[in-house]
């Protein structure tokens, strides 16, 4: 099996992929035109990404792709569209970077109660300033607010109770009994989370819902001079309404992420918000980004690949239809012999009926086996009838498990 | 019983000792000349600083005067033994700032470790670097050692443990309930120092921790270790720490505290250490959080409240 590397991914994991006996061709730096030549060279099945942009043209390249691993929990740097199209499957390694999240929403909280940039640029100007700096709330005691309640939300809440904080939060899925069980208390509407809350931290996925979520509805209900920290994607905020409220109420803000921000390589990138006047720190998009979530996230992809190439089972896979399901299904018991699964298909094929999903199943002392077929549409009584009488010595039985509308 | 209280106060403390049914004389500005003034004539039972300086002279200007409290660990403003001759108790609030300082360890972890000061000047400077910064190590399955598991460190191991990180110790003492209760492991200093990711040094400065880091215990350090002193100046060298991180033999240093530190009224600071690249420093501000000086607010009135109801003084430092 070949993998193309197109991105820093740890090199535990690339050993793991080598143990499994893999091909594995490292181009960390490689993007665009010349991704799609080095994945045409090399002729990949496997590619292995962080946040590189996979085109359609990259998949394209190498005619055996067809499976691409998102060594993180983002992978919207995927054309999904082209995938599908092009029938390669797209798994991610979520969850292995949360607690790297988790680490990066408590630090900047800790650095915004005691303003840890603004002491170390000003004692390197050679000033002493410890009047000015030294008004800290403490966490201990403050109420934290949280807006989602996935996996990071959930690891930041256990940190942020060993620091004795109280903790509230809402999200779209989150109950009462959920709520307990996380030690925090739900409130009906995250407004009430912002109103409530001494600091406010969010983490909700982007979706088409979330787009700008956290606008002016949240930043006016937050008390003047409390904190707010996004280390969930930049497009979940309103930074219009953000930079409001740092001019109007002295909100103290942290942000790993910013709207139009560049890739991985240096470059010349202005945000205005990091400038305004007060306490506003970022980060370079580094949430999910230490050795030791690189490293859960690699180890996670060579897991995905070891079942791919065992069951050709892909997990985590984020490109597989689940808006419909099939319109009928049936069982066929057939003998273990080549070429009995094609006259099941032919007949099928004869009036019209599309095969959506099957498996087939041997049984024990290898003689016959089971398929199940799941289908796009109905089964008349005589499609079933000539799959009982086409091959009887072969096709043992069917039986429609789901006979469909 | 009348309190004197001549420094400033939390409002909660005030109104806590009122409370208690004390008549409460609060005045920030009453230092000096003016103190031995006010203590003659208010005469008070109680007072209460929290820098303000005690000497014999203010003692013996007040001879009703019984109890001092500072509002604070240390009672270096206050002349304690003259103090005892007057047969005046002095008690201080220890360990009230153990929080605050575990939480700025927290923040000199993680801060150092994502370059948190870094990324912000590079985002004003209107850079963007997010290969440079996707370096970090992490805090997870890493390795926390403290020296000194006293106070401040045993709420260090709690927030490390909430971390998932592995805990190892090395102190003069053994502190059996801290190991059962966070699974953290006594070691030899010399073992800390070779194999702990992240060191934070809380013992008190004494002959036997001055300099307790010099250049041979940093060369002991793995080159990705991140050392911590929120303790005390003198404890580690500072010319030896700073050769270690230029030279790349360390990860990163946060300091709270310095060998030569300003004074009150100072505003400069000259301390070559602190243009380090990868040292990242603050004004002394372990104890700054309004909870730790609530907190301390609490302890003032709990004293005055026990002292006033069975004539023991609590966390009495001089005996009378
Ligand atoms: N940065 C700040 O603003 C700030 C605030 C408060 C306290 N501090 C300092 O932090 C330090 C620790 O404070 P604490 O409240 O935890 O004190 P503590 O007395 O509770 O704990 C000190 C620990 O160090 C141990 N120890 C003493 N000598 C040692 C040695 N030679 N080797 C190893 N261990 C030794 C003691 O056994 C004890 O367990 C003190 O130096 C204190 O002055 C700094």
């Amino acid at each position: 099996m070949k993998i193309v590397v197109a991105d820093r991914i740890d090199k535990e994991g690339i050993r793991k992929l080598q143990d499994l006996g893999c091909e594995v061709n490292y181009k960390a730096d490689l993007e665009g035109e010349e991704l799609v030549r080095a994945v045409a060279e090399v002729g990949c099945q496997i590619l292995l990404v962080r946040d590189t942009p996979v085109t359609a043209a990259v998949m394209q390249a190498s005619k055996e792709l067809s499976l691409i691993i998102c060594v993180g929990e983002e992978y919207d740097n995927i054309d999904l569209q082209a995938a599908s199209e092009e029938s390669v499957f797209v798994a991610n390694c979520p969850n292995q970077t949360a607690a790297a999240a988790a680490e990066l929403t408590m630090g900047l909280m800790l650095a915004l109660d005691r303003r840890i940039p603004d002491h170390v640029a000003w004692l390197r100007e050679g000033r002493w300033a410890r009047r000015e700096l030294s008004k800290s709330r403490g966490l201990k005691g403050r109420t934290l607010g949280v807006i989602g309640t996935g996996l990071v939300s959930q690891l930041v809440v256990k940190r942020a109770r060993a620091f004795e904080m109280n903790i509230i939060g809402w999200g779209p899925r989150l109950t009462t009994e959920k709520a307990n069980e996380l030690n925090m208390i739900r409130l009906d509407l995250p407004e009430e989370v912002a109103a409530t809350c001494d600091i406010l931290t969010v983490h909700l996925p982007y979706l088409p819902d979330t787009e700008q979520f956290i606008g002016s509805n949240i930043f006016e209900e937050m008390k003047a001079g409390s904190y707010f920290i996004n280390t969930s994607r930049a497009e979940v905020v309103d930074f219009k309404a953000l930079a409001k409220a740092v001019v109007e109420k002295g909100l103290r803000v942290a942000l790993d992420s910013f709207p139009q921000q560049p890739l991985e390589a240096m470059e010349r990138f202005d945000h205005p918000i990091v400038k305004l006047d007060g306490v506003v720190y970022g980060t370079h998009h580094i949430a999910e980004l230490t050795e030791q979530a690189k490293q859960a996230a690699a180890e996670e992809a060579a897991a995905i690949i070891k079942e791919f190439l065992a069951t050709g089972h892909v997990r985590n896979c984020v490109n597989i239809s689940r808006g419909r399901v099939p319109h009928s299904a049936m069982v066929v018991r057939l003998r273990n012999r080549p070429g009995v699964l094609a006259k099941v298909l032919t007949v099928l094929a004869k009036y019209n009926i599309n095969v959506r999903e099957m498996e087939n199943v041997m049984c024990d002392g290898e003689r016959s086996a089971s398929a199940q077929i799941r289908l796009d549409s109905k089964v008349d009584p005589a499609v079933l009838r000539e799959l009982q009488t086409v091959d009887p010595e072969n096709i043992l039985g069917v039986t429609l498990t789901h006979p469909g509308f | 019983m009348k309190v004197l209280i001549a420094d400033k106060f939390e409002k909660e403390g005030i109104d806590g000792l009122k409370k208690l049914g004390c008549e409460v004389i609060c005045n920030p500005e009453m230092k000096d000349e003016k103190l031995v003034a006010g203590l003659k004539e208010l005469a008070p039972q109680v007072l209460v600083v929290r820098s303000t300086k005690v000497n014999g002279a203010m003692i013996k200007a007040s001879p009703s005067l019984k109890l001092i409290v500072r509002a604070g660990s240390g009672v270096d403003n206050i002349e304690v033994p003259a103090a005892t001759v007057a047969g005046v108790a002095v008690a201080n609030c220890p360990g009230m700032n153990s929080v605050a300082v575990a939480e700025l360890t927290f923040a000199f972890m993680l801060g150092l470790d994502r370059r948190l000061v870094h990324n912000t000047v590079d985002l004003r400077n209107s850079v963007w670097n997010k290969k440079e910064y996707s370096k970090a190590r992490g805090l997870k399955g890493r390795t926390m050692g403290i020296v000194g598991l006293g106070q401040i460190g045993v709420e260090i191991a709690k927030r490390a443990k909430a971390f998932d990180m592995h805990l190892i110790y090395s102190d003069v003492i053994t502190n059996e309930k801290a190991e059962k209760e966070y699974g953290i492991r006594k070691v030899a200093q010399d073992e800390l120092f070779k194999t702990a990711d992240f060191i934070s040094l809380h013992v008190p400065l004494n002959e036997k921790t001055k300099h307790m880091i010099g250049a041979a215990q940093l060369a002991m350090m793995k080159p990705t270790t991140v050392l911590i002193n929120c303790s005390r100046g003198g404890v580690v060298d500072e010319q030896a720490l700073a050769a270690a991180v230029n030279s790349g033999k360390l990860g990163g240093a946060g300091l709270d505290v310095f060998e030569t530190e300003p004074g009150a009224n100072d505003t400069t600071f000259a301390d070559p250490v602190i243009r380090c690249d990868r040292v990242y420093g603050t004004h002394h501000i372990g104890a700054s959080t309004d909870q730790a000086q609530l907190a301390v607010a609490e302890e003032t009135v709990r004293i005055v409240e026990e002292y006033t109801k069975t004539g023991q003084v609590r966390n009495q430092v001089n005996n009378r």
